[in-house]
């Protein structure tokens, strides 16, 4: 297996300053409609014993990418170090992977109706360096690396945090998906910074794509065949002959 | 002169001219999203973006046409739904028997009543069914990419619900291209009752519906 990628995102560190999601921007040249990353902020807790959550949301790169799986061109796939990325020259708008990511990372271009979503700095990785979100982040809460480096990163933060007393701080990305390529760390539990608790890959969608569509296609043909026999079978009738059928 | 029934009226035919070039339409243009070794089809026609403004302005044909013809027309299209949904014991012989009839023409089918043929009123339950699912999801899939106005639940099994009506919908059509166009030897010359004048000779209306020729006959003395 060859080896993933992975971003840690310490929540407690980030102060939300936006620095990432202008870096992106510019980075990236992302159009004013929509955005790769942003800060979500959410409050938790009843008065007075309040806090504030704060959440850079990206794509998460998910192992069990439900968007790579709805696109009818291909044009979304998950590269071999588990990077999903949008290959636009294949990408017509369908919107279908907007419409099924379960964190909304994803938007259409109004312009060139193509979808966009972050890609880790594709361009950046293939020179060998970071996402701009991560060089560019003033907390060090942002990590990039190998995805079995990260965990072991992300574990250990953990750890510190729980014996500081946080005993509600967990991990988000490990497992869920399959694993992705975003990995959270969490002071409270993942539904108080709007993260699905338990996301699923939908059953209708595996179905769709691995059971109907191929047994559409095998049941139309077998039709087209079946018809064809019908007309071999019937070479040389004549419909108003005396021996017809129906007279 | 041997007397020609009126089969199918101007507006008839005028529906399902509109619906053939409307369906057929969005069958291609929707095949080529159905897996990306159909994308082809759309990049022969110029690209998705010609391919999906065909695939929208053909839906609106295949919805409107028909649906302002009914609110015009009320009348004619519950009787049309009479005809289609009275059902005997007859029909279920003769659609069990059908099967074998498709393989071997010469076989001695069983009499049916009324205007159409068992098979025929059949064809017509799961095309309307199939018709409406498609029409009804393919509202949801457009709204929801456009304004995202339904809920992600609805659009995915919308998703879903088209393409497996879309694939009811091929097989029937198929069917129904093979003995409407009279490709299937005992239709032969069928094309001509729904694409020509919509009129069938005494002979052929004998031939295909013989107590539906029967009652016109009866009519026609009745007028004269």
């Amino acid at each position: 297996m060859s080896k993933k990628l992975a971003m840690v995102v310490d929540t407690e560190r980030c102060i939300g300053c936006n620095a990432c999601t202008i870096e992106c921007r510019r980075e990236n040249e992302v159009p004013f409609e929509g955005s790769r990353t942003v800060i979500k902020e959410s409050v938790s807790g009843s008065f007075p014993d309040v806090s504030l959550l704060i959440r850079k949301a990206a794509c998460l790169h998910c192992k069990e990418a439900i968007c790579v799986d709805v696109c009818p061109t291909g044009a979304t796939y998950q590269r071999k170090d588990g990077v999903v990325v949008i290959d636009k020259e294949r990408c017509i708008g369908c919107g279908y992977c907007v419409n099924a990511c379960p964190y909304q990372a994803r938007f259409l271009e109004k312009e060139s109706q193509k979808a966009n979503k972050c890609n880790f700095c594709a361009q950046r990785l293939s020179k060998g360096l970071e996402p701009i979100c991560v060089t560019k982040c003033p907390q060090s809460a942002l990590l990039f690396g190998d995805r079995d480096e990260m965990l072991n990163k992300a574990k250990d933060r953990l750890q510190a945090l729980k014996a500081k007393g946080k005993l509600t701080a967990t991990l988000y990305g490990e497992r869920e998906l399959g694993g992705q390529g975003v990995i959270y760390i969490l002071t409270d539990k993942p539904s108080s910074y709007g993260l699905p608790e338990e996301p699923i890959y939908p059953n209708s969608i595996a179905a769709w794509q691995q059971i109907i569509k191929p047994l559409g296609a095998i049941a139309g043909g077998l039709t087209l065949a079946g018809l064809a026999v019908s007309f071999l079978a019937n070479l040389g009738y004549q419909p108003h002959s005396k021996e017809g059928g129906e007279e | 002169m041997m007397a020609r029934y009126v089969r199918n009226s101007a507006l008839k035919r005028f529906v399902h001219w509109t619906h053939t070039i409307s369906t057929l339409v969005l069958f291609y243009t929707g095949l080529a999203l159905y897996a990306p070794g159909m994308n082809f089809l759309a990049k022969a026609i110029g690209g998705f973006e010609v391919s999906r403004l065909l695939h929208r302005a053909s839906a609106v044909a295949f919805i409107l046409i028909p649906l302002v013809v009914i609110i015009f027309n009320f009348k004619g299209f519950t009787h049309f739904l009479a005809e289609i949904f009275s059902w005997g014991k007859n029909d279920t012989a003769w659609m069990l028997k059908f099967p074998v009839y498709l393989f071997k023409a010469n076989t001695k089918m069983p009499d049916f009543k009324g205007k159409y043929k068992p098979g025929q009123k059949f064809a017509a339950w799961l095309i309307l069914t199939f018709a409406i699912l498609i029409a009804l999801t393919g509202i949801v899939l457009w709204g929801h990419r456009d304004y995202a106005m339904f809920s992600t639940a609805l659009w995915r099994w919308s998703l879903i619900i088209h393409d497996v009506s879309m694939i009811g919908l091929g097989i029937m059509l198929l069917g129904h291209i093979y003995l409407g166009l009279g490709i299937f030897q005992p239709y032969r010359g069928a094309w001509r009752f729904i694409f020509g004048d919509g009129t069938v000779s005494e002979e052929e209306a004998f031939y295909h519906w013989p107590q539906w020729a029967e009652e016109m006959k009866r009519q026609v003395r009745d007028y004269n």
